[in-house]
């Protein structure tokens, strides 16, 4: 009968012994999906201007933290600019990895986004154009958030949101770098 | 003359088979209920005094008070900081301390690689590591940092300053000289002379000052009651421990609850 009466002990502890020994090993792996300089050559048709420098002021340094979340942690932001067409490479973290994206803004509309490096375990799927095109000809709205939603991927979703905020800092940056 | 003492089983038998079952089942589960009881108030007791100072963790600064008693340190693997790896650019002094790096004795967040030297670059101070470039403020303030993805060669070794004024960089195979306006760095293949940034011993203020940062800002108190509330600081048996604490508790919890049943019954059967 002892053995009926703690026969679900012995359960509950194999399965917590269990359930503590799994080890997730994540292996940190670097994505190269496009070099930012081929990014930039692409999206400037082979001519890249010289890069310029966007110094970040008292009203932007709010407005970045109410995209962000938190402060840029630097003065200036560098960008490449021909006529009303800027260019980024921003990063963001989506849970533990910056992902480095290149923006193009255009008019004041998104024209391109791209992931160019993703380091992050698991959310690549980020990179497909069925995503990032949805950012196409996206424009801020208030509260600096975008005028349109974007669809999410499941098991990505803190990528997705990165990209968002990075969509969102380029719209911002590009208005202060053309006005 | 009072009755006799009877015990439950006694009692049992006199209400019969089935009730005698019951009531040594009650007593077997009081004796584990007071054991397991007695193991899991220690834990009970130290979960509960953690958990309430941890939820005070904002209120009572636990994040931000830094433990310095050395055999804690040592039992955390907190070593000494390794030695230090220090340039000098003008009155500024940058350092490497195991992987942080300081300006004078600021501590600069997320640079990656490994220091090679520091320069002025107009008037700002550039700051070379393997694998990127920081533009500091006079006050140390980060202006912006140039990463492998903006196109800066990988391994660099040296950095230095040209009579001429420019930058430059150097790595096992090439040279390049980096101009902070339109950020280019491009090959260089003219002989310059260059001043190199070189290795020097930093004021013993500065050392001293960043030695006991290194080791003192390693382990908040924070830290220590999470790692006593989940087990952790005593490596994994602790972890074990605490996990057998919680299913003390839960059999705690759950032998309780028949106990309850049965002196229901019991009482039931006997009137």
């Amino acid at each position: 009968m002892k053995s009926q009466v703690f026969s679900p002990l012995s359960a509950l502890l194999v399965s917590a012994i269990l359930i503590s020994a799994v080890e997730v090993n994540v292996v940190q792996a670097k994505d190269v999906y496009q070099q930012p300089t081929d990014f930039l050559a692409e999206s400037f048709d082979n001519e890249v201007p010289d890069s310029e420098r966007l110094w970040i002021t008292k009203p932007m340094k709010s407005a970045i933290r109410e995209i962000l979340g938190r402060d840029l942690g630097q003065l200036r932001v560098r960008y490449w600019k021909r006529d009303d067409r800027t260019a980024w490479i921003l990063e963001e973290i989506g849970k533990e990895r910056p992902i480095t994206t290149g923006l193009v803004v255009d008019g004041g509309e998104v024209a391109k986004l791209r992931v160019l490096i993703y380091r992050e375990s698991r959310g690549w799927e980020v990179r497909y154009p069925a995503f990032t095109d949805q950012f196409n000809g996206a424009t801020l709205a208030d509260h600096f958030l975008l005028d349109r939603r974007i669809d999410g991927i499941s098991g990505a979703t803190l990528s997705v949101n990165a990209l968002t905020r990075l969509a969102r800092l380029a719209l911002l940056l590009h208005t202060h770098a053309t006005a | 003359m009072p009755p006799p003492e009877t015990t439950s089983i006694q009692r049992g038998h006199r209400l019969g088979l089935r009730a005698g079952y019951q009531l040594s089942v009650r007593f077997m589960l009081k004796t584990w209920h007071s054991t397991i009881g007695m193991f899991a108030a220690v834990f009970l007791f130290l979960l509960t005094v953690t958990g309430l100072l941890l939820m005070q963790t904002d209120t009572l600064g636990l994040g931000s008070n830094y433990v310095n008693n050395s055999s804690l340190l040592d039992w955390y693997g907190i070593r000494p900081a390794p030695p230090a790896v220090s340039f000098r650019t003008g009155e500024h002094w940058i350092t490497e301390l195991g992987d942080r790096h300081y300006f004078n004795t600021r501590l600069l967040p997320d640079v990656a690689g490994r220091l090679i030297g520091a320069t002025r670059s107009g008037d700002e101070i550039l700051i070379a590591t393997t694998t990127s470039l920081i533009l500091l403020t006079e006050s140390g303030e980060i202006a912006e940092k140039i990463g492998t993805e903006a196109g800066l060669p990988e391994n660099l070794m040296h950095v230095g300053i040209a009579v001429d004024g420019n930058v430059i960089l150097k790595s096992q195979n090439a040279q390049f000289v980096f101009n902070a306006v339109n950020g280019k760095i491009a090959t260089d293949e003219r002989l310059r002379r260059t001043s190199w940034s070189s290795v020097e011993n930093p004021p013993t203020s500065i050392l001293a000052t960043l030695n006991a940062s290194y080791r003192g800002t390693g382990l908040s108190l924070e830290r220590i009651l999470l790692d006593l509330h989940s087990g952790r600081i005593f490596g994994a048996a602790g972890i074990w421990l605490v996990n057998i604490a919680s299913l003390a508790l839960l059999l705690l919890l759950a032998s309780g609850v028949v106990l309850w049943w049965l002196r229901g019954r019991e009482k039931n059967a006997e009137k």
